[in-house]
């Protein structure tokens, strides 16, 4: 469970942690397992969260998460990585890359890493896999919950916001552009309209994406991340049938997709399946 | 509760805020103040006066800021040091230094 503090220092690092990192300030998070660790055996589940969280996004209101449901049901070892979600995506998913390596080889007897991220975790699990290593011979299947594989609109507009202010000859102006300005890597990572790694064909991908209403899904979705971004550009129209590796959840915010009996579900088949040896 | 090195941490953030505030805060003085006596250098009897004013001005600010970034980063390396020296183990202190001393043979 994380203190109030740790919320604040996530809440710190996803605004400015690249900066915290670059200037080796004691405020940066370093990326690494927290939490109960649960005893391996052959299957783990590692869980990232998204841009300013802790791993308590994944709390539910009776306490469960989807690690402890994918334990409960399927016999998963939850693990769940806390990181500085103000560094780039690439650098973040470096750090992934690194942390698995060394699951890997604490666990000999491992067979399969189930990656499930959340929002820009997601995003960090992509990295991950294109930066590889001996774990990725584990892995077969990735979720992403809520992940902006094609940008958020968001980040776009605060861009675009930021260089017109910075067009208009008033001090003051200028001043407005500079503190806009100072976002962290992750969060301008967030507005790239691609993801600089494609999904790797050796490993199925799941998405599971969310609208708040149906009106305005395309455009919208979660209010975060528009369902074409959320669905990889499967699905843009949220009454269009969504392929199989792709589920929809409707009337549902952006930080709920994280704590859903209904995204468990969904995320709960797409778990399913058997292990193959690494 | 913030460990040593987070505490340190927020001292070197709270610097290099204050660092970069006030240079943000002077660059908009200064440019503010430009424009101000741009206009009065178009006034032919205050012109003169104007620009020494503006020079003055000018000058002023500048050394104010740079007075309040000095004073900040002389606050964040106390703090620091102070910390730095508060996590030393004080056990570690007490011990004698130099050579060890040998028993007589």
């Amino acid at each position: 469970m994380s203190s109030p503090l740790d919320v604040a220092l996530a809440v710190l690092n996803g605004a400015v942690g690249d900066y915290l990192h670059a200037s080796g300030n004691g405020l940066a998070t370093e990326m690494s397992f927290v939490g109960p660790r649960p005893a391996v055996e052959r299957k783990v589940v590692v869980l990232v969260h998204g841009l300013m969280c802790t791993e308590d996004v994944w709390k539910q209101k009776d306490g469960e998460d989807y690690g402890s449901l994918l334990a409960r049901d399927l016999g998963y070892a939850p693990r769940y990585v806390r990181f500085n979600s103000g560094r780039s995506v690439a650098e973040s998913g470096a750090d992934l890359a690194r942390l698995l390596d060394g699951l890997v080889r604490e666990h000999e007897r491992l067979e399969e890493i189930l990656l499930v991220g959340f929002s820009m975790g997601g995003l960090v699990i992509r990295s991950a896999c294109h930066h590889g290593g001996p774990w990725l011979a584990c892995v077969r299947r990735c979720i992403y919950v809520g992940t902006p594989h094609l940008g958020s609109p968001w980040e776009r507009y605060g861009r675009t916001l930021a260089h017109v202010a910075r067009m208009i000859p008033d001090p003051y102006a200028r001043l407005a552009a500079d503190l806009g300005d100072l976002r962290s890597r992750g969060i301008k990572d967030l507005g790239d309209p691609c993801h600089p790694f494609p999904l790797l064909p050796s490993i199925e991908h799941f998405l599971i994406a969310g609208w708040i209403d149906e009106r305005v899904a395309a455009l919208f979705g979660d209010a975060l991340v528009p369902l074409a971004s959320g669905t990889n550009g499967a699905c843009a129209d949220a009454r269009a049938l969504p392929p199989d590796h792709v589920k929809i959840v409707s009337r549902i915010a952006h930080l709920d997709l994280a704590r859903s009996e209904t995204v468990y579900r969904h995320l709960r088949v797409f778990a399913e399946g058997a292990p193959t040896s690494c | 509760m913030l460990t040593m090195k987070q505490w340190k941490g927020v001292a070197m953030l709270a610097t290099d805020a204050v660092a970069h505030g006030s240079r943000a805060i002077e660059n908009v003085q200064l440019a503010t103040a430009a424009r101000t006596f741009a206009l009065l250098d178009l006034v032919p009897p205050v012109a003169p006066v104007a620009s020494v004013v503006h020079l003055v001005h000018d000058g002023i600010t500048m050394a104010s800021h740079a007075c309040v970034r000095r004073a900040a980063e002389l606050a964040g390396s106390a703090i620091t040091g102070a910390l730095g020296w508060a996590e030393e183990d004080p056990g570690e202190a007490q011990k004698p230094h130099g050579a060890p001393v040998l028993p007589a043979s």
